[in-house]
């Protein structure tokens, strides 16, 4: 929502006091170091594999940017949050966490029980368990560094899908190497685009973004910002994404009807926790705008009027536009805008930035979008 | 946390004329027909005057006359409710009492988490068992494929978990894995030779070992002459599936283990490789 002003989880990028800080610097740094090694032989090797790879990244990172930054209508990720999101789920928790830790997983099942099973069920076991505890992990971390707390689960999930985006696309590209390898390097491109396709393509909504968005939103009702954790609930979601990730990766989906079924379920089941979740968040920003309500600063019909999805906002934006003229669309998300800046800004203790949005409120009461400019007074 | 100095409503232009035109220009408001409410439409809903912005401009909601504070008064200066807890914790707000411990636990987990499977669990599997006598008959399997493997041989246990098993008697070891070629097969030995055979040493053009006619399966065998001992390298072709064999050994073996790699070669199961196979024209 572009009229946001307001960005959650501003951080800064060097805060040698922050605890936090201290372990994603270390962790990303320890990872980027693994993973360069472990890409280190197959880039010069292999050179036109991570052009390749890289293109189709860049391309890829930049649509998924787009479509996890659309439905931020309650409040908006900051730029920087995002990148340490990026980083955590690219490096930290590839290098760092995965690349070691699955391959020792997967041994010590064939060493302590057997190596029939280690084959078949490894990869369903060891990566759920070390990838989506880092990933969501990454979470927490990003919260921690921003010095900031999870209001509603949607924040929660909007920075689990942008840390399981950063491990997807590092993952992407080290899947590219590998099948170029297996393939002896006969058709770099060619080959590198089949792992996009099939990963980034058909299977794209079963993907590492989807699964950590849920074990986020899941961190957020076990760690909320205010009321009482429920726990349960967030254990669920947690262990449900690893579930499901273990479910994929396991021998029992290798028959494609089997697999593209739950291909199917996946996406289905994670839009019904979407709603669920906008629920709450507009709850949180209901319960965060009835003080306001109270005192007649804002009035009630303005904050029932800020839905809850993106679909129900554009259709009431619609409706507007129908009833008052094209210009009315565009006060209408300007001031939702401005209620939800006001919401952030209470629930952050901005006093003077609640203010100013406040008074933005109180001048769009009675008057028109050409209405004259509001210069925000200062709270006394 | 930002805020902004000013504050303007979308298509807002800074220029006196601009308002005039844009009021003169704009088209009058209309009735909400379907039962929602716009903001700026309170009160009005009842109004008979949506004849002309003007008029809209000037007419205060008379929903909102009951509160005159909405309009006319500031409000008075905020103050945060108690029951909200702060979203972001500058200075010296903390969190509640019992909180204030949730983020040095949250730290101490991820960097136990991240020691314990990049430290510890490689350092359990590296001291745990290495390799094991194979069974009888016993298979492993192949990233697209599996082999089976003579008695009397070892089998690295970590390498096979991960789908890449190591096989070793003596000196003698056997490694295999698989992929997939689509294009010729002489163009396949090239670059297995590339890829496998020091470039120092000239290899031996690879000879055919056995072609099966019947079942498309073709395996090629090349001796190689390394520095640290003799070698082998076994590339094994059916339709689109590859498997390469590398047997290295720092002495000549003898004839009985000259015979289980052979059958370690014989006894190669590729798989399809569904995604990459395509099927060649008639």
């Amino acid at each position: 929502m572009k009229h946001l002003r307001r960005r959650a989880f501003s951080l800064r990028w060097w805060q040698p006091a922050n605890p936090a800080w201290w372990a994603w610097v270390l962790l990303t740094v320890a990872g980027l170091g693994y993973y360069g090694y472990s890409l280190f032989v197959g880039v010069l090797l292999l050179p036109l594999t991570a052009v390749t790879g890289l293109v189709v990244t860049v391309g890829l990172g930049a649509f998924w940017l787009w479509f996890i930054r659309r439905p931020q209508i309650f409040g908006r990720v900051s730029a920087r949050a995002v990148v340490a999101a990026l980083a955590w789920g690219g490096l930290a928790a590839t290098g760092a966490f995965a690349l070691l830790g699955n391959s020792a997983i997967i041994a010590i099942i064939g060493q302590g029980i057997s190596i029939d099973l280690a084959f078949a069920w490894g990869p369903a076991i060891a990566a759920p368990l070390t990838e989506e505890v880092a990933k969501t992990l990454g979470v927490v971390i990003v919260v921690l560094m921003a010095r900031s707390r999870l209001r509603t689960p949607m924040e929660g999930a909007f920075l689990g899908a942008y840390v399981g985006l950063g491990f997807e696309l590092a993952e992407n590209f080290l899947y590219g190497f590998n099948v170029v390898f297996m393939g002896f390097g006969e058709s770099q491109v060619g080959d590198t685009l089949v792992v996009y396709l099939a990963r980034a393509g058909i299977f794209a909504l079963v993907s590492h973004t989807i699964f950590s968005a849920v074990a986020g939103a899941g961190i957020a009702y076990m760690w909320p910002a205010h009321g009482s954790p429920r726990m349960m609930r967030g254990a669920a979601l947690v262990l449900t994404a690893v579930a499901v990730h273990g479910l994929w990766n396991s021998p029992l989906l290798l028959g494609l009807g089997w697999r593209f079924a739950v291909a199917a379920a996946i996406p289905t089941g994670f839009y019904w926790l979407v709603k669920t979740w906008r629920r709450d968040e507009q709850r949180w920003f209901r319960e965060t705008l009835a003080p306001e309500v109270a005192r007649g600063a804002i009035p009630q019909v303005y904050v029932d009027n800020v839905a809850r999805s993106l679909r129900m906002r554009r259709k009431h934006v619609r409706a507007v536009v129908a009833a008052y003229g094209a210009h009315a669309g565009d006060y209408q998300r300007y001031l939702d805008g401005i209620l939800v800046d006001l919401a952030d800004a209470v629930s952050a203790g901005d006093i003077d930035s609640a203010a100013a949005y406040r008074a933005a409120v109180m001048q769009s009461v009675g008057t028109l979008p050409h209405a004259a400019p509001y210069a925000p007074t200062p709270a006394t | 946390m930002e805020s902004s100095a000013y504050i303007y409503p979308p298509g807002y232009c800074k220029l006196a004329v601009c308002r005039l035109v844009a009021v003169s220009t704009s088209p009058p408001p209309r009735h909400p027909d379907d039962g929602f409410a716009p903001p700026w439409s309170v009160g009005r809903e009842s109004s008979p005057s949506y004849q002309s912005a003007a008029s809209v401009f000037e007419t205060p909601p008379p929903a909102y006359q009951a509160s005159p504070q909405v309009y006319r008064t500031q409000p008075p200066a905020y103050q945060v409710p108690p029951s909200i807890y702060l979203n972001t914790l500058p200075g010296d707000q903390s969190p509640p009492l019992g909180q204030r411990r949730t983020p040095a636990v949250w730290i101490a987990v991820t960097i136990a988490f991240a020691a314990l499977v990049s430290l510890v669990l490689p350092a359990v599997s590296d001291a745990m068992i290495q390799s094991r006598p194979v069974a009888p008959g016993e298979e492993f399997g192949l990233l697209t494929g599996s082999i089976a493997a003579p008695a009397g041989w070892n089998v690295s246990v970590p390498g096979a978990a991960l789908g890449s098993p190591t096989l070793t008697q003596g000196d003698v070891e056997v490694m295999v894995f698989t992929g997939f070629w689509q294009g010729d097969t002489e163009d396949l030995l090239e670059r297995v030779l590339e890829w496998m055979v020091d470039p120092r040493v000239p290899a031996t053009t690879p000879a055919l070992q056995g072609a099966l006619a019947s079942d498309g399966r073709e395996v090629f065998r090349v001796d190689m002459d390394r520095a640290d001992g003799p070698g082998v390298l076994m590339i094994i072709r059916e339709e689109a599936a590859v498997a390469v064999v590398v047997v290295t050994s720092t002495e000549t073996w003898s004839s009985a283990v000259e015979r289980d790699i052979v059958a370690i070669a014989d006894s190669v199961w590729l798989d399809a490789v569904p995604l990459m196979y395509v099927e060649e024209a008639p």
